[in-house]
């Protein structure tokens, strides 16, 4: 949010990396959600 | 990564892991996406990207054509500017003309006049002096004239019987001549 | 097993019937094959996964078919809408990460945004209630196809040695840190990358198709006449509808990263690292 104040018309790229971190931080959260599904019984 | 999937779906035998990849529905997977990319890529996206960039000319074409007219504006309006400054400058040389005029006839109206007037004043002068002479020269005659007839009055009645008179007479005389030496 | 009513869909099993809470797992994504054919040995099933899947063919191709099929300079209607979901691939996705020379794999990620979003989408359409992408399968399928595009075309573009010069010794950085650095570059691009890339999605599909089939269970198995009952299940519906509303974004979300993804990696292959 800062970044996008300090520079808005770097919004659409910020807006990309933001999305992108929250995925790949997102990710591990889920892996460690599904993973008693995997190897539950 | 597919080793491990079908390891763990050997591994439970009545239901298979959630992680299995059976190799049918890899194959059906990569059946629909073909068909969708070969779809979309081939007949359907081109028509598109067409469009697009045909809107993108046009609209670069509008923007050229402001810019042609913007500049023609600009050209007009320096014209009419250089046009402004041109009529502006021969105002200004008008007026200075006009101003250069005006002062030349006053001045030769003033020289008329003055010359006007000096002549009107030395021909008054003239006359006056002359009308002063004139009048000099009739009054001392007639001044003469009086004085004799006043002395031949005095003379005739009583010139002998009295020595004040006889003074009297010799003083009018005598102013007589200073007036008229004046 | 007791999983009675998301497997078999049976009304038997209740809070006050003496039967356990029917917690939904694994086994909701298991189907039945409608239909079962053999092509050169391998078995195919056609279930309701295969034909959502196609179902998601027909409505991409229908849909971009009909908005396309006569574009006009000045869009109206479906093209409006056909035109913003071209727009956003090609601005929003492919120039940010690309750059203009990726101009050319925009059918290419444009596919796979449609192709994903709706199979994800299939979550919450009454009826479907499956999102096609929570099959482990499928996602497999999609980054196993972006990584035999990518791979070769880093090869092609920088040459073999170029190419996997650039991933494992990313230039800027100190000579000794490559003995750290090179392993875990090659195997976070090589290894992980296309599994964290399939795992990504289907978790998040999974996780979400848990979740909403959770809530669902417990408003009918909380449902009677008690207090207990009602406002358990009014909670639970709530949170399914809630839960629904959610899902719907995410599942968009999930599309535009699983595309992004795809694009940075060919972007990736395209130029070398900056």
């Amino acid at each position: 949010m800062q970044a996008i104040a300090r520079q808005p018309e770097a919004y659409g790229i910020i807006r990309q990396n933001m999305l992108l971190g929250f995925a790949l931080a997102e990710a591990l959260a889920l892996i460690g959600f599904v993973v008693p599904f995997v190897f539950g019984t | 990564m597919f080793e491990f999937a079908t390891l763990l779906a050997a591994e439970s035998e009545e239901m298979p892991s959630v992680l299995a990849v059976p190799l049918d529905e890899l194959i059906i997977g990569l059946i629909a996406f073909l068909i969708v990319f070969g779809g979309l890529a081939k007949f359907v996206l081109p028509k598109i990207k067409v469009t697009l960039d045909e809107r993108a000319n046009l609209i670069e074409g509008g923007l050229e054509r402001a810019g042609k007219a913007e500049e023609e504006a600009a050209a007009v309006l320096a014209e009419y500017q250089k046009q402004l400054a041109g009529a502006r400058e021969e105002a200004s040389a008008i007026r200075t003309a006009a101003q250069a005029d005006r002062t030349a006839i006053i001045e030769e109206a003033r020289n008329e006049a003055r010359s006007a007037a000096a002549v009107v004043t030395a021909s008054a002068e003239a006359a006056m002096a002359a009308e002063r002479a004139q009048a000099v020269a009739a009054l001392t005659r007639q001044v003469g004239e009086l004085a004799l007839t006043l002395a031949d009055k005095v003379v005739g009645e009583a010139l002998a019987n009295d020595a004040r008179v006889a003074a009297t007479v010799d003083s009018f005389i005598a102013d007589l001549e200073r007036a008229a030496a004046n | 097993m007791a999983f009675g009513v998301v497997a078999s869909g049976g009304p038997e099993c209740h809070l006050f019937s003496g039967c356990g809470f029917p917690a939904p797992g694994a086994e909701i994504f298991q189907f039945d094959a409608v239909l079962s054919f053999t092509i050169g040995g391998l078995a195919f099933n056609i279930s309701k996964v295969t034909i959502l899947l196609f179902l998601a063919v027909v409505v991409i191709l229908g849909f971009f078919g009909y908005a396309f099929r006569k574009p006009k300079l000045v869009p109206r209607g479906a093209q409006n809408v056909g035109e913003l979901g071209y727009l956003f691939i090609r601005d929003g996705i492919v120039r940010e990460t690309i750059g203009k020379g990726g101009d050319k794999f925009i059918p290419f990620l444009f596919s796979f945004f449609f192709l994903v979003w709706i199979l994800n989408f299939w979550g919450v359409v009454p009826g479907a209630q499956l999102p096609v992408t929570s099959i482990f399968a499928i996602p497999v399928t999609f980054a196993i196809i972006v990584y035999v595009t990518w791979v070769p075309l880093g090869i092609y573009k920088q040459g073999f040695v170029g190419f996997f010069k650039n991933i494992m010794f990313p230039p800027g950085v100190p000579k000794a840190m490559y003995i750290l650095l090179t392993p875990i570059e090659l195997i976070s691009n090589f290894l992980v990358r296309p599994f964290t890339h399939a795992v990504r999605l289907f978790a998040n599909m999974f996780a979400g198709h848990l979740l909403l089939a959770t809530f669902s269970v417990a408003a009918f198995y909380l449902l009677s006449f008690s207090v207990i009952g009602i406002l358990g299940s009014a909670a639970s519906f709530s949170l399914a509808v809630l839960l629904t509303g959610f899902e719907a974004f995410i599942q968009a979300l999930q599309a535009y990263i699983f595309t992004l993804l795809a694009a940075v990696y060919i972007g990736s292959a395209l130029h070398a690292e900056h």
